[in-house]
Order: structure tokens, then sequence, then C-alpha cells
């Protein structure tokens, strides 16, 4: 009952502010735009970055959007409460993380249709390609959060999020990348999808409870 | 508590401390005996006191392995059948690349360790060492990069070692971010004791990426339970070179914590006394 009410919460708080998460949806698709503007009309070309510019908007536009999301909960007391309360951190971090994901992850999964027309993917490509992202954002953004987690008390240090978390979400990039091309060579995209399942599974059971001790020694200052 | 304390209870408090309390098992097993050992090291000033002056001798015994490692394999281990005289980047690209990796796995095991039992000293050796290592890391990737134009014809491939290299680059460059904007804070160690156990996932995807991937890179030389695949004159200099620079870091890293303990410490009586002892030579050396 309680997880349910703080999931509530969580989503009412998220939705509240349209400009927290619509920010990270716009940066998105202004760099889905600005590829084919600076590259020129040139199909083929357009055809062959496709599923990596897609990823690398999708990473960035994760890590610009993390930034804020256990800060406002230090700020006015709420991750004081929750610690006090009982409620148990890693939990409390996978709600946060969930939430985040769906209204930024998962709409990049469904804007990267998007890559039809601007890119001229067909259909199958464009499904493979949101296939990888569905798989990949949790782990990135689960990443990305934790490199939030551990700068909460920091203010001001933008860059140090990307920092601390490009280098683990740099195999995810490499591998998910990697699936789009392998299914255009016709090979079975089984082995990598593995791969990245298997990472979004590691990553949200060790995750949580790294997040959780980060969130802990912030409130320790 | 002698001001606030009746002599009487005084009393009380002697005799209750010269009783012979009865003694477990527990104080007599060895490990236990060993674990308190240890234990009694952990503080800062003991850590200072043991390895202060071992960074000395440790610089000594490295500034001898490496001059003996850079004149045995610069000038007397033979020319490669291939590569004529390019391989002897070996010499240094190797130990710095190892030492990268084994500096990396330290930095996760005091994380572990700070994490657990909470000692203020594994953080300060992480914090030490973060940046030696993350030198290390960029001199192993130069020198690899350098090797690389003459024998692969490129600088620099996107092949799985060098990239899961350059990964453990970036998080080296992550850990020392961390220390030096948590500065001089208690969370500093653990916010980067935290990202330093997460990031040795790494370790093991550079220790196999030879062997999963299709790479340039060559595999393996040195096994444990097969001949090396080298000839003795050229790993014999090698293994020199690589005991000099790990002797080099020790004494580096060692040196550095007990830097970080005296400027962390700076409040402590020890430390005051250790400075004015200092100063007094120092002056008494001017003056004589």
């Amino acid at each position: 009952m309680r997880v349910a009410g703080v999931f509530r919460r969580e989503l009412r708080l998220r939705y509240k502010s349209s400009a927290s998460w619509v920010q990270s949806i716009v940066f998105f698709i202004m760099v889905l735009v600005l590829f084919p503007l600076a590259l020129g009309a040139n199909l083929t070309l357009l055809h062959q970055v496709a599923p990596a510019v897609v990823w690398v908007a999708a990473l960035l536009s994760i890590l610009l959007g993390v930034d804020t999301l256990f800060r406002s909960d230090l700020d006015d007391g709420t991750l004081e409460q929750i610690v006090v309360s009982r409620f148990p951190l890693t939990q409390w971090a996978v709600i946060k993380v969930l939430v985040h994901w769906m209204s930024g992850g998962l709409l990049l999964v469904a804007l990267s249709g998007l890559v039809v027309p601007l890119y001229g993917l067909s259909m199958t490509e464009s499904g493979t390609l949101a296939l990888s992202l569905l798989v990949g954002t949790p782990t990135l953004t689960l990443l990305a959060a934790l490199a939030a987690a551990l700068t909460v008390p920091l203010r001001g240090q933008i860059m140090l999020i990307p920092l601390l978390a490009l280098p683990l979400q740099l195999p995810i990039l490499i591998f998910a990348t990697g699936m789009v091309s392998v299914m255009q060579r016709g090979e079975s995209i089984l082995p990598i999808l593995a791969l990245l399942l298997a990472g979004m599974i590691l990553a949200g059971l060790i995750l949580p409870w790294a997040m959780a001790a980060a969130l802990r020694l912030s409130l320790q200052s | 508590m002698r001001l606030l304390c009746d002599s009487n209870v005084i009393r009380v408090y002697k005799l209750t401390d010269q009783r012979n309390l009865p003694r477990t098992m527990d104080d007599t097993l060895l490990m236990h005996r060993l674990w308190r050992g240890f234990l009694s090291t952990v503080g800062t000033r003991p850590f200072y006191d043991i390895f202060g002056p071992s960074v000395r001798w440790l610089a000594l015994l490295a500034s001898i392995l490496l001059l003996i490692g850079s004149i045995w394999s610069l000038a007397i281990a033979p020319p490669d059948y291939l590569q004529g005289n390019s391989y002897r980047i070996i010499f240094i690209h190797v130990p710095t690349a190892s030492l990268a990796l084994s500096l990396y796995l330290m930095l996760a095991v005091l994380g572990v360790v700070s994490l657990v039992w909470k000692f203020k000293t594994a953080s300060l050796v992480a914090e030490a060492a973060a940046p030696v290592g993350l030198v290390l890391c960029v001199l192993a990737l130069l020198t690899g990069a350098i090797w690389g134009k003459p024998t692969w014809g490129a600088y620099w491939v996107w092949d799985g070692r060098l990239t899961s290299m350059l990964i453990l680059a970036f998080l080296y460059v992550g850990l020392v971010a961390l220390f030096q904007a948590f500065k001089d804070t208690p969370q500093a160690g653990k916010a980067a004791a935290i990202l330093s156990i997460i990031g040795a996932v790494n370790i093991p995807i550079i220790k196999y990426s030879v062997v999963w991937w299709n790479t340039l890179h060559q595999g393996s030389t040195f096994t444990l339970t097969a001949a090396p695949k080298m000839p003795a004159s050229m790993y014999l200099p090698l293994v020199v070179m690589l005991l000099g620079f790990y002797a080099l870091t020790a004494a580096l890293v060692l040196y550095r914590t007990c830097t970080l303990i005296l400027q962390r410490e700076y409040q402590k009586a020890w430390v005051h006394a250790l400075v004015l002892q200092r100063q007094s030579r120092a002056q008494s050396d001017v003056k004589g």
C-alpha cells in the first residue's frame, strides 16, 4: 500500500512541473533534427548514422534530465523524512528512477520512430532501434541516477554527473548501437539483446543499493 | 570525572577494575589476536608511524630497480626480430598498464573496506592513490599509441582492450573529480568508495577483452601455469621494470597518504608535536 502511495506522489510531482521532463524530450528531438541539417541531405550517410545519433541523443538527454532528480527532495526535507520513516530507501530510489524513466526513456522509445521520416530507416530497423532503447534506457537512467545521488550535496557542478556516469554507460552505448547494424546484416539480435537485458537486471539489482547508500551519505553533511 | 565523583565511588571503580574478569575463548584465538593487532594499526597515527619511514627506502629501491631496468631494457636486451628497436616501449607500457589496473582494484577493495569498517585511513589511501592511477593509465594509453603507430599503422583503434582502458581512464577522472568536489569532507571518501566499487565491473572486462573480442592488441604473454612466451632476455628486464614501477607507485601513494594524514589531522596533538619538532630541528640546522 505505501509503495503505491509513494509511487502516486512521485508521479504527481513529476507531471506537476512540465518543464522538468519536457526539456529533455525537446533536447532529444532537437539533436535528432540538427544532425541531418548538419550532415546535409545525404540519405545513405543518414541511414548509416541514425542508430548512433539516436543513442547519443538519448544518452545526453538522460544525463541532462537527471540533475534535479534528488536535489529537490534534499532541499525540502523529504529525503530526511523518508530515511526517518524507515521506508526502504532502496525502494524509494527505484520508484523515483521508474517514474523518471516513464517520462524520459520510455517516451524516447516512442519518439525514436522519428528516424523513419528524418533518417530514412525502414519500419523494422526503427523497431529494432526502439527495442534497443527500451532495453537500454533503464540501465542508462539507473547509472545517471547513481551519479546524481552521489553528487546531490554539490550544487552548480553540472558536468560532474556526465563525468561519473559516462564510463559506466559506454558499454551499453557500444552494444546497443551494434544491435541495429547486426539486424541490418541479417544476423540474430538475440545475443546483444540478452547482453543488454543482463545489464539491465544487474543494474536493477545493484544500483538501488548504491543509490540508497549515496543518499544516506548526502544527509550527513 | 575526578572532580564530579565522590572518593568512595572512585574506590569502588578501582576494586572492580582489579577483579579477575572471566576470559573467553575469543581473547586467545590466533585469528582474533591477529585481527586486533591489525585494527591497532589502522588509525591515522599508527599508519603514519609505521609507513612514514618506509617511503624513503621504497623510493630508494624504486630508483635502483628502475635504473637497472632501464639500462638493461634499453641497451642490453636484444632487438625484436620483427619490430626492431621500437618494441622497447613495452618496458614502460606493460608496467604502467598493469599498475593502472592493480591500483583500480586496490581502490575498489579500499572502497569496500571504508564502507564496511569505516576506516578513515582507507579513504585517505584511496584519495592519495586515485591521481597516481590516473597518470599511470594515461601514460599506458599514450605509450600504447606511440607503440601502435609504427607497428599497427594507427595511433588508436576502437577495439576491446583500448576502449575499456579508456573507460578506466574516465573512471579515474571521475574519482579524482569526486574527491576534488567533496574537498576535505568525510563524504568524499564514502562517495568515491561507492563509485569505485560500481566501476570495478570494468576490471574483468579489461582483463578478458583480448579473449572475448577479436582485437589488434596482443593476448596475454604471462600466465601462472605456462612458461612465458617471451624469451628470457626480454622478460627479465620487463620483470625488473615492473617491480621498479610497483615500488615507485607504493612510495608515491604512501608519501601522498602521509601528507594527507598530516593535512587532515592538523588539529591533533601529535601532529602539532611533530610539526614543532621539525621546526625546531630546522631552526637548529640553520643556527648550527
